[in-house]
């Protein structure tokens, strides 16, 4: 039979570095002092599951490193070794290992022996602390326990179909052997001639002599399994001599079964137990490829296309709402919506997948710096588009790193300052409308103003009479290459500002915004639209020219008259809107469009990154979803511009990328 | 043709167990828990179950426990994949009534040749 193995890898690995992120979080409950058997059982079951497959799938080496793992785990589950924190450090270390050692073969790298080899050093360390751990290694110097010490002698002649029927000899020996120390002496009589010699039948038969400290019951029990398929004899102590041959079976067996029956009960009422919804596997889930999502995807964005244009070629031929065809248009697209949606539903996951990581991240950052952090993560079971979340990994890491470099304080310093030696880090995750709202907070010492204040002038970034708004002072955190210096050999301090994660999150249209309190600690609160792939958005006209306009920005659009206009010299306009001067940004100018004067436009209201500013456009020409396809793929990236659409009538329009509009006003105009 | 039912949570060995079986022709019923498993027994009779043992919720003991009581499914051929020969699951799983046991890693050939094996004795002899 020829398989091929590989098709069965991509479910392999998503499900194995899945069940190792639960490992991960589960450890990290144990180390911070949780005991339950449902927590133990979830580790082991993660791991137990991945050496399982990997064996099966042609990883041997995984196999066997997992193995050793689940070995100890499953020592650690009944209770052998203590799990304190060297232990889960170790425990740590193996996880992050397999997970290595997955990504590897998943691209095919050859496998690291030599770490394999020293983890599993360390696992033995853990092994050997414990009873069971030094009975199992050196079983002949252990002296033997007073019950059941003995030597057996067993005589074992299996049936001629055997092996045929999955029993394998060696296998029990080796079982035998783990029980104490084992003669074997193999009966080769029985052998027929080379000629004659039916390969797959069994001619052997054996004596073995085993020493062990174990029971009868239990020596026997190892031959449990292969009762039917043999002649077995056991002689020996401690028990009086008494053979389990054929014919005598059925008393001996049945007793024991009773035994074990009240043994299964037991352990069922702990299975119940178990059912705790927090370790349900997500099985029910069924693990699709990222393309086969995108080819689906983009075959609804085509169909919500040609929709629109059918309803615009509709409306075009008939001009009085002709009824049957337009109540068909109309479920059309109630059918089309509905697709959609739930083709957008397959692609959300909960953001525990980008909140997983974080209390290991922060575990090892206290560990680094010594400072006490309690991690607060709520909402995670808020759900976006994977791809989303995924972008997102990476700036809310900055902000995790951000918060602990500078925002919390030292123990020490904490006390002095009365609040607890602990400090607070909270994760939270929630929607709100269209979009979901990320706020990584601390109560840390909150934002200097002061040492902003006195680095941006010392960069150069503004004048040292200045005073500072809560605007102005996020302004200058989150600009390219502004950092308070003195915390840069700090442990996080690798060059990289707050900047990209601004832009991170610009690039999934989202914005960030700052609030802190001295003393007190600080928020990062960001909000970004459920999906990338399609937008609510209005279209608007400057000249001959449409542009889209993400609706999630748009605070309120307002027609201001010539009297709320006013120039400043050089530098453009600001539109006064009930007392607040917003900069006046023409999007014709912007584009180099021919447009109505600024007193003549419309004010569309953005904000983004906590500012606005008034985009002036010539018309609004309604709302439309519309399906974003990215410059960047087919083009390259344009100053702002998000994406592209096209339109119910076959035009190709631009998606304004708001956040950037708002930035660049901001950044080329001066201060009210 | 035989039906089988493979149950495990581990999706690869569903897929792989699948796969062998479907390859030589045979039906194949998938199941991610041990509940699921109950369930479609109740509505589909097959002629072979596989089932891991170590699962969430209901465990593939508490399975066999659990088919055993079914009317249809006294006498199906219920094997387990275990760790080794020395898995204790697999005493366990005989006292509650399973037929055999596959060791866990397994070749497909191995797979295919114990399941054919327990299929004669259950169903031919």
């Amino acid at each position: 039979m020829s398989i091929d193995l590989k098709q069965f890898h991509a479910s392999f690995f998503s499900e194995s570095l899945e069940g190792l992120d639960a490992a991960e979080a589960n450890l990290l409950r144990l180390e911070s002092g949780e005991r339950s058997p449902e927590l133990l059982n979830a580790i082991f079951r993660a791991i137990h599951s991945i050496k399982g497959a990997a064996g099966s799938l042609g990883f041997p080496e995984i196999g066997r490193f997992t193995h050793e793992f689940e070995n100890v785990l499953d020592d650690l589950r009944s209770g052998e070794f203590d799990p304190d924190a060297d232990a889960v450090d170790t425990m740590l270390a193996c996880v992050d290992h397999v997970r290595y050692t997955l990504r590897a073969a998943r691209e095919e790298k050859p496998h690291d022996a030599g770490r394999d080899a020293a983890l599993l050093e360390r696992l033995t360390e853990l092994r050997s602390g414990t009873v069971r751990g030094e009975s199992k290694k050196s079983p002949r110097e252990t002296p033997p326990r007073e019950q059941g010490s003995g030597s057996y002698r067993i005589r074992f002649r299996p049936s001629g179909g055997f092996f045929a029927s999955g029993n394998d000899a060696l296998k029990l020996f080796r079982v035998l052997d783990g029980m104490g120390s084992l003669t074997v002496r193999a009966d080769v009589s029985a052998l027929p001639e080379a000629g004659k010699f039916d390969p797959e039948q069994c001619y052997l038969a054996w004596d073995l002599e085993l020493r062990t400290e174990r029971s009868r019951e239990e020596v026997a029990d190892v031959f449990g399994w292969v009762e039917d398929d043999c002649e077995l004899t056991l002689d020996g102590a401690p028990e009086v001599k008494e053979s389990v041959k054929e014919e005598e079976k059925p008393k001996e067996p049945e007793r024991r079964r009773d035994d074990r029956r009240r043994g299964d009960r037991r352990l069922e009422r702990r299975r119940t137990d178990d059912a705790d919804p927090l370790f349900a596997t997500r099985s029910d889930i069924l693990h699709v490829g990222r393309a086969k999502l995108d080819g689906l995807m983009n075959a609804v964005g085509e169909l919500v296309i040609t929709k629109t244009i059918l309803k615009q070629i509709i409306s075009d031929l008939v001009q009085d709402g002709a009824g049957k065809l337009d109540e068909a248009l109309q479920e059309l697209e109630h059918h089309s919506r509905e697709l959609q949606d739930s083709v957008m539903a397959i692609r959300m996951q909960p953001m525990s997948f980008a909140f997983g990581r974080f209390p290991r991240l922060v575990r090892d950052l206290c560990q680094a710096s010594g400072k006490l952090v309690q991690l607060r993560v709520s909402g995670e079971a808020s759900e976006l588009d994977s791809t989303v979340i995924e972008k997102l990994v990476d700036p809310l890491t900055h902000l995790v790193r951000n918060a602990l470099d500078h925002g919390v304080e030292a123990p020490a310093e904490r006390v002095a300052a009365g609040k607890l030696e602990t400090a607070t880090l909270t994760l939270h995750a929630e929607h709100r409308g269209g979009n979901i709202e990320i706020v990584v907070s601390d109560d840390g010492r909150g934002i200097n103003r002061e040492r902003v204040k006195a680095k941006a002038v010392e960069q150069g970034l503004t004048g040292a009479e200045e005073t500072l708004s809560d605007e102005r002072i996020q302004e200058l955190i989150f600009a390219p290459g502004f950092s308070t210096a003195e915390k840069l050999n700090e442990l996080s301090g690798r060059g990289v500002g707050l900047d990209v994660v601004r832009r991170n999150v610009g690039e999934l249209n989202g914005s960030i915004k700052i609030e802190s309190e001295p003393g007190r600690g600080t928020r990062f609160i960001i909000r970004l639209p459920l999906t990338l792939a399609i937008v609510d958005g209005m279209r608007v006209g400057v000249g001959e020219e449409t542009y889209i306009l993400p609706l999630g920005s748009i605070v309120e659009c307002i027609r201001p008259g010539a009297a709320a206009v006013r120039p400043i010299a050089g530098q453009g306009h600001v539109v006064e809107i009930r007392g607040e001067f917003l900069p006046l940004v023409s999007l014709g100018a912007i584009f180099g469009i021919e447009a109505a004067g600024p007193d003549k436009g419309i004010a569309v209201v953005l904000e983004a990154d906590g500012s606005r500013i008034a985009l002036l456009v010539d018309a609004l020409l309604g709302q439309e979803q519309v399906v974003i396809k990215t410059l960047e793929a087919n083009y390259r990236k344009v100053p702002c511009v998000a994406g592209a659409t096209i339109l119910g009538e076959g035009r190709v329009v631009l998606i304004l990328d708001a956040a950037a509009l708002v930035r660049s006003a901001r950044e080329h105009q001066p201060q009210h | 043709m035989p039906r089988i039912m493979i149950v495990d949570d581990v999706t690869s060995i569903r897929q792989i167990v699948s796969k062998v079986f479907q390859d030589v022709g045979y039906q194949v019923t998938e199941a991610a828990r041990g509940e699921e498993a109950l369930d479609l027994a109740k509505i589909k009779r097959v002629h072979l179950v596989i089932t891991d043992v170590t699962m969430p919720g209901m465990s593939g003991l508490d399975l066999i426990k659990a088919l055993r009581e079914l009317k249809s499914y006294r006498t199906t051929p219920i094997l387990i994949l275990a760790r080794d020969a020395s898995d204790e699951n697999i005493k366990k799983a005989e006292t509650l009534g399973a037929s055999g046991f596959i060791e866990k890693p397994f070749t497909p050939e191995r797979l295919l040749s114990v399941v054919n094996q327990v299929l004669v004795d259950a169903y031919v002899n």
